[in-house]
């Protein structure tokens, strides 16, 4: 007997994400999913924004890691609340982890969530985590060839941060074919080029960051429709 | 990595189509899977064999249809294969084309014995 079926393999994540969307909503939480690879600096991009927000926003941050709660360390001297997700060994967040995670928050008493994803620009991207908006995190250390090689990161991000940009005179980056690369996948979403260690370009991102809280901003979530564009 | 958690998310829903159709043995088992996923067909299989041992999906042949990238441009309509991941309209030169296929993630079929 054959059975033709049409399941979305990870409809119980995508089925968890639409439970913690919800769970947000109504408590009126921002939540920006950071995805980067290993080392492009999204730890260091929110001990620079964080002390940006908080005399006006109440933050927190779920830090994912693989193993080690050295990150959450470096975010809680910052004075915010941080739960550690260690993934032992997994490579990406999922949406139960996250929904779990959120007990852990008095949600009421939050404005903007941060999640620091595992350090992957591959997996993560197709873990729908509730989030509002899913932030891509790359540096021009690490090529200008990477919208290529991972597609859809670069579609589905709401923004994208370039870092260490202070290099970018070291490397062969080029901006300009980053550029027409990203815009050949997502046409919208804005770049702010920055660098933790200088500090130029952080205000930008921060203020993206509350005007997409405060709802002056979309966040666009291309396929909230089935709809892979926007 | 993720292979992982695909394979078990595609036991769980084969084991419910399973039983929803009075049970039995499964046979094999059909998905489609976009090349934007970066999914490893064999990975994936891999993973899926070990997860089915001493489950009646323990015998299932597991077939992944692999999905290229399609998109369709909104300007002038231009169908056409995604090159190098980039929406740009290969007629008309826009952006922002619309993806057709190459996301799936999909469980099409299984086959019960």
């Amino acid at each position: 007997m054959e059975i033709k079926v049409l399941h979305n393999i990870l409809e119980v994540n995508d089925r968890a994400a639409d439970e913690v969307r919800a769970t947000l909503a109504a408590a009126g939480v921002t939540v920006f999913n950071l995805i980067g690879g290993p080392g492009t600096g999204k730890t260091s991009l929110l001990e620079q924004v964080i002390p940006r927000l908080l005399d006006r926003r109440r933050v927190a941050v779920l830090e994912g890691d693989i193993a080690t709660t050295r990150d959450a360390e470096r975010i809680g001297a910052l004075g915010v609340p941080v739960v550690q997700l260690l993934t032992g060994g997994g490579c990406h967040l999922e949406a139960v982890l996250i929904a779990k995670a959120l007990e852990e928050f008095d949600l009421d008493a939050l404005d903007i969530v941060f999640v620091e994803n595992v350090g992957n620009i591959a997996c993560p991207a197709e873990f729908d985590l509730g989030e509002t908006a899913k932030v891509a995190v790359l540096s021009v250390t690490e090529g200008d060839d990477k919208p290529a090689k991972y597609p859809l990161l670069f579609h589905e991000m709401s923004a994208l941060v370039l870092g260490k940009t202070d290099l970018l005179s070291l490397t062969d980056f080029d901006p300009e074919r980053f550029e027409r690369d990203v815009r050949g996948l997502n046409p919208k979403a804005p770049i702010f080029p920055l660098s933790c260690r200088t500090g130029e370009g952080v205000d930008s991102f921060a203020q993206w960051l509350e005007a997409l809280h405060e709802g002056r901003e979309p966040a666009v979530r291309p396929r909230a429709d089935g709809d892979s564009s926007w | 990595m993720h292979e992982l958690s695909i394979a078990v998310a595609l036991v769980e829903q084969v084991e419910e189509v399973r039983l929803a159709n009075g049970g039995g043995k499964v046979v094999s088992v059909d998905v489609k899977v976009g090349q934007w996923q970066l999914v490893v067909p064999e990975i994936l299989s891999g993973y899926f064999e070990h997860l089915a041992q001493g489950t009646p999906l323990e015998a299932a042949e597991i077939r992944i249809d692999s999905i290229e990238a399609t998109a369709r441009c909104r300007d002038c309509s231009e169908e056409f294969r995604v090159e190098d991941g980039f929406l740009v309209c290969p007629r008309c030169g826009a952006l922002g084309c619309t993806l057709l296929t190459g996301d799936e993630l999909n469980l099409v079929g299984v086959e019960l014995d």
